[in-house]
């Protein structure tokens, strides 16, 4: 394994510096730049859209016509509200799990941190 | 893949994903050395390989969050920068990386090994290969991948890898060789 490893770093130390490595290093900061804004942008426009929904759905149930024999607006209104909340619901799940699996691999990474250093400290236990 | 650096992927693709700040900044830095050499010897052209690494960074950032085993990120993004300079290589009609049937078929016997001083050599030899088999070789020094982890990177059946990953190794120590040997008359 460390033979592979020495003839990895062996094969990147080969690497050229090309003449325009440092415009690429400064689109790829610009790309993740720009990623990120859309990230943002994407986020606001989520919760905008669910403000609208809740917005509408109250509006709906609140100027209604209740007279009507088929109370179909708050009936819809009350669906909406039931499918936000599942699917809000579901995305807190999702949110947490991840949050989840990357504090255990942190936690992996940490242990594998530990072992390493107590072979590296007592290479030999047995002696 | 040493579980080491698997569990280390896993922790920045997930990252990425909950949008850390600096997640995106720490896979560019980790990933594009390896990716770089790769893009390069795919493509043959420094430049262009830049060009590439540049383009798989844009459909891996959109991507990233719909990956959907974060542990699989490394042969993921190997198979971005494939397909883009794959693309690269037929927009610019150069060689073709398709595979002639009869390797495919072949027994695989006995295996090649190299080691810490064939590297120099074994860079230089790459260029050497056919793109097919440079590729597999490639991903087998930089990543150490599994058979099943080169296929998902290259898009080829596991039995495909195998073959080209025995005639490569071979074609590669033959090269070597005929250096080496070369030198010394």
């Amino acid at each position: 394994m460390d033979n592979m490893h020495e003839i990895r770093s062996q094969l990147l130390s080969h690497i050229p510096q090309p003449e325009n490595l440092s415009e690429y290093r400064s689109r790829v900061a610009e790309i993740i730049q720009r990623d990120q804004k859309r990230l943002h942008v994407e986020h606001v426009v989520t919760t905008l859209f669910w403000i609208f929904c809740v917005v509408t759905a109250t509006a709906y149930l609140w100027f209604g016509n209740s007279d009507s024999p088929l109370p179909r607006a708050p009936f819809l209104a009350c669906i909406f509200f039931l499918w936000g909340g599942v699917e809000l619901l579901k995305h807190r799940i999702h949110a947490a799990q991840i949050e989840i699996q990357k504090d255990l691999k942190q936690l992996q990474l940490q242990i594998l941190e530990m072992k390493t250093s107590v072979v590296s400290r007592d290479p030999a236990p047995g002696r | 893949m040493k579980i080491e650096t698997r569990i280390q992927d896993e922790w920045l693709a997930l990252r990425c994903r909950t949008n850390d700040p600096g997640a995106y900044a720490d896979l560019v830095a980790r990933m594009e050395q390896p990716l770089l050499y790769y893009a390069w010897k795919l493509t043959g052209n420094r430049d262009a390989a830049l060009d590439v690494l540049q383009e798989a960074w844009i459909q891996a950032f959109r991507g990233i969050r719909k990956l959907r085993d974060p542990s699989a990120i490394r042969p993921w993004l190997y198979r971005i920068v494939h397909g883009i300079s794959i693309d690269y290589l037929r927009h610019r009609s150069l060689e073709s990386i398709s595979e002639t049937g009869d390797l495919e078929s072949c027994e695989i016997t006995g295996e090649e090994s190299f080691t810490a001083d064939d590297a120099a050599e074994v860079h230089r030899a790459l260029d050497e290969l056919p793109p097919a088999h440079r590729e597999v070789l490639v991903l087998f020094f930089l990543e150490e991948f599994s058979i099943a982890e080169i296929a998902e990177a290259t898009g080829c059946a596991e039995g495909t890898v195998k073959s080209r990953l025995h005639y490569a190794k071979k074609a590669l120590r033959t090269i070597i060789s005929r250096r080496v040997y070369g030198q010394h008359a």
